[in-house]
């Protein structure tokens, strides 16, 4: 479970991140949404131990992160919205180096990555023979999202984890973390397309501007706003204008 | 890494993981082996040739250097110049690539999230960057550790105790590298370290250039002086000890006074290597979380990077009449000015020719000839220099974009780098050091023609570049370990076409006709620039690629 109390990140004078307050019990897939900038992955570096708060507290699985972020870095997958990868090695090499930093034995790593290649579609030819550099984005992301459960942790982060992936791995993924949830992990998932947080999700924390603005159960939060949607509530407690007249406005000068 | 290293009290309570340490290292050594084939640069070469070309390039440097010994010099003296070379060698490359291997953005995106201690990521970048210098000491010795027999009282076994001194020398570079970083982490603020990490850099590079023309100024009263068993100020220097390890393991005239530089040698390099790994492990793990924030704080806004540029637009349009010319000579201004991963790579590799020029002053009036010579050089090699570095960056991958537009030539990219080069890194330090050598020489102006030469080769210097395969600014993926200095490799090459150049200025300072030879150059650059034009074209253009 993740217990985060008043945490807040400033970057010099700048507010990123303002004094949030909240509980996902184990097992639980919490959405984290906001529009570009709203404090989403700082939010999640501070959770993984990447970063310190300036105030505040965040436990995952208990431990306090800030005093023992190694701890909670064994207990978590971290799927990052940049992909990084070190492009020079082949699939396997780079989850085999992974495998190693969570102290797998060399055989269970073995066994597990030709798991996940199964589960992704990656052939062990591809995976052994070229780097990572050649792949195509989607299959770089499911080497991310291998990299990221290889060590079967308890709490995972995603952070726009769908990057890439063509329909088939993207309907694969989001059956296996509703699978991973209820098999007691916690899950944070961090995404722009709302109608796949809708779906997966049971709970939706909304931030913008760093601070929290809606945090709740989908249902609840289209019955609280009288919305359809969650794509429209997001859209009334984050958007300053009216979006389809900004469009027509930008479309006509296009046209000049 | 930035979190891995988590807070100076967690990460002080972590001991080194031997495990991830050697994991880590297997993997830094993948990497600076091979080269990535995405993007924009795909094909160019495989990175086991850049490494195997630099060594090449540094065995043969030791070769000549080492020939010393057939001179039959005494043990102790030849060590001394050769561990010199060594030190000159291994500290210029290790700081070249060290903003690379120890504050590497690529990586601690990678790394950011995981298990590692900032203790056992230190230990594995100390001893990436021990493992480089390691390549670079055995291939610069590896043939003068054989040529040393020949030197007075040399031992059958003189070869291994060279190898030996010179593997703990290489070991003690890396090591105070690591420290110098450390250290700054711990006492500069967060704010803007990057920029006094550059400055350190530079500092460093003037250290290590200032102190290799120390020993060319010693060396003919080496010998008196080690006779006499009184090595005076000289005992003081760190290559010292490490020549006297050379003399007690493999000569046959140490003393207890030569056990005793030795000792303190050995002591020297694990003392900073505690201090450096040990102690200050958890310091670099917090200073590295500092530059991860500094990183994620949002940029400044763009108004107030861009307005000096825009007011140069209507020059850039006089200049440069191609609209993608004048795009890429702004890409590349801004990256070598705002970029922090380019001005890091980009400032202290071209230090050297900044120091050289002003060095030379030192000698008096000896030494006029040698700035006659030197200016020119260092002038056309901080383009060719500056253009090599500007081809790689972490961002090449965005350079799909010269592939994507429709480009039939990437002439007009590489003009445009070149002016931008020319511009923002060639005229500045003609500029600079003109100031400065007229400090010295209390505003006698005569020593200023001396940079015309240098301004005038720089145009076809920064051609160089594109001539050698298909050029476009931050194309290519950075290189890592021995590939990076590769664009040392091909500077030192280019020398065969600025030494002429030199030697052709320092004559005809001499001999009062410089007039006369700014007039022949002028024709020679011309010449040269309109070749160079040719090969560069030749290899410029943008087709489809035939595979993946």
């Amino acid at each position: 479970m993740i217990r985060v109390t008043g945490l807040t990140k400033r970057f010099g004078d700048q507010l990123a991140v303002n004094d949030l307050t909240f509980e996902i019990p184990t097992g639980q897939i919490a959405g984290l949404l906001g529009p570009n900038g709203a404090g989403k992955t700082t939010t999640v570096r501070m959770l993984s131990g990447q970063l310190a708060p300036s105030s505040g507290r965040a436990e995952v699985l208990g431990i306090d992160v800030e005093r023992d972020p190694l701890a909670v870095k064994r207990q978590i997958g971290v799927v990052p919205e940049s992909g990084a990868v070190f492009e020079s090695l082949t699939g396997w090499e780079y989850l085999a180096f992974v495998a190693a930093l969570y102290e797998l034995p060399e055989d269970e790593s073995g066994d597990r990555i030709r798991r996940f290649g199964d589960f992704f579609d990656l052939d062990e030819e591809t995976l052994r023979g070229k780097p990572l550099a050649a792949y195509s984005k989607g299959m770089r992301q499911k080497v991310v999202i291998a990299a990221a459960l290889l060590h079967n942790p308890k709490v995972i982060f995603f952070d726009e984890p769908l990057n890439g992936l063509d329909a088939n791995a993207a309907l694969s993924f989001k059956t296996l973390i509703t699978t991973l949830a209820r098999e007691g992990r916690t899950i944070v998932y961090c995404s722009h397309i709302l109608d796949v947080v809708e779906r997966v999700c049971e709970r939706v924390i909304i931030v913008h501007r760093g601070s929290i603005v809606a945090d709740g159960p989908v249902p609840q939060l289209l019955a609280q706003t009288g919305e359809p949607t969650l794509e429209r509530v997001f859209n009334r407690l984050t958007a300053t204008e009216n979006l389809l007249e900004r469009a027509e406005e930008f479309a006509r000068a296009l046209g000049g | 890494m930035n979190g891995a290293a988590g807070t100076p009290d967690a990460a002080a309570r972590d001991r080194i993981d031997r495990r991830q340490l050697v994991e880590l290292l297997r993997v830094y050594l993948r990497i600076s082996l091979r080269r990535s084939t995405r993007g924009f640069a795909r094909g160019q070469g495989s990175g086991v040739q850049g490494a195997a070309q630099a060594l090449v390039f540094y065995a043969v440097f030791g070769v000549l250097i080492g020939i010393v010994a057939f001179d039959h010099p005494d043990v102790f003296t030849y060590a001394l110049f050769m561990q010199s070379a060594t030190l000159f060698a291994v500290m210029s490359a290790t700081s070249f690539v060290a903003t690379d291997v120890l504050l590497n953005v690529e990586e601690s995106e990678v790394l950011a999230a995981r298990p590692i201690s900032a203790r056992t990521l230190l230990a594995a970048k100390a001893a990436n960057l021990a493992a480089f210098g390691l390549g670079i000491a055995t291939a610069i010795n590896f043939a003068p550790a054989f040529f040393g027999l020949a030197a007075r009282g040399a031992k059958p076994w003189f070869p291994l105790a060279h190898w030996l001194a010179s593997v703990l020398l290489a070991v003690l570079c890396a090591g105070a590298i690591v420290l110098l970083y450390s250290v700054l982490m711990r006492t500069v603020p967060r704010r803007g370290f990057e920029r006094v990490a550059i400055f350190a850099q530079i500092v460093l590079t003037f250290g290590i250039i200032a102190s290799a023309q120390i020993l060319p100024r010693v060396l003919p009263d080496l010998e008196r002086a080690t006779a006499r068993g009184a090595l005076g100020w000289i005992a003081v220097l760190p290559v010292t000890w490490f020549a006297a390890l050379d003399e007690a393991l493999g000569g046959s005239h140490g003393d207890a006074s030569m056990a005793a530089l030795a000792v303190g040698g050995c002591a020297l390099t694990v003392g900073v290597f505690v201090a450096a790994v040990g102690r200050l492990a958890p310091a670099f793990g917090a200073g590295l979380q500092a530059l991860a924030e500094e990183r994620a704080r949002p940029p400044a806004p763009a108004r107030a990077v861009g307005a000096g540029a825009a007011r140069l637009e209507p020059l850039l349009r006089l200049w440069m009449r191609d609209p993608v010319e004048r795009s890429s000579f702004r890409l590349a201004a801004a990256y070598m000015v705002r970029d922090r991963e380019i001005m890091m790579r980009l400032w202290p590799g071209i230090a050297a020719f900044f120091v050289l020029p002003l060095l030379s002053l030192i000698g008096g009036p000896v030494a006029r000839g040698e700035y006659f010579a030197i200016a020119p050089v260092a002038l056309a090699f901080a383009a060719t220099i500056s253009l090599e570095i500007l081809e790689s960056s972490s961002h090449h991958a965005a350079a799909d974009l010269f592939v994507i537009a429709p480009l039939a030539s990437t002439m007009p990219l590489v003009h445009g780098a070149r002016k931008a080069v020319l511009t923002c890194v060639v005229l500045p330090l003609a500029l600079v050091l003109g100031g400065i050598t007229l400090l010295v020489e209390h505003g006698d102006p005569s020593l200023l023609p001396a940079l015309v030469p240098g301004l005038l080769l720089a145009f076809p210097c920064s051609l160089l570049p594109a001539t050698i395969a298909r050029y476009a600014p931050l194309s290519a993926p950075v290189r890592r370990g021995l590939q990076e200095t590769r664009g040392l490799v091909l500077g030192i090459s280019g020398l065969s076409l600025m030494i002429p150049v030199a030697f052709a200025a320092r004559w005809a300072e001499r001999h009062g006709r410089f007039v006369a030879f700014l007039a022949v150059e002028l024709v020679v650059v011309v010449v040269l620039h309109l070749v160079f034009t040719l090969l560069a074209r030749r290899r410029s253009r943008i087709a489809p690629l035939e595979e993946e």
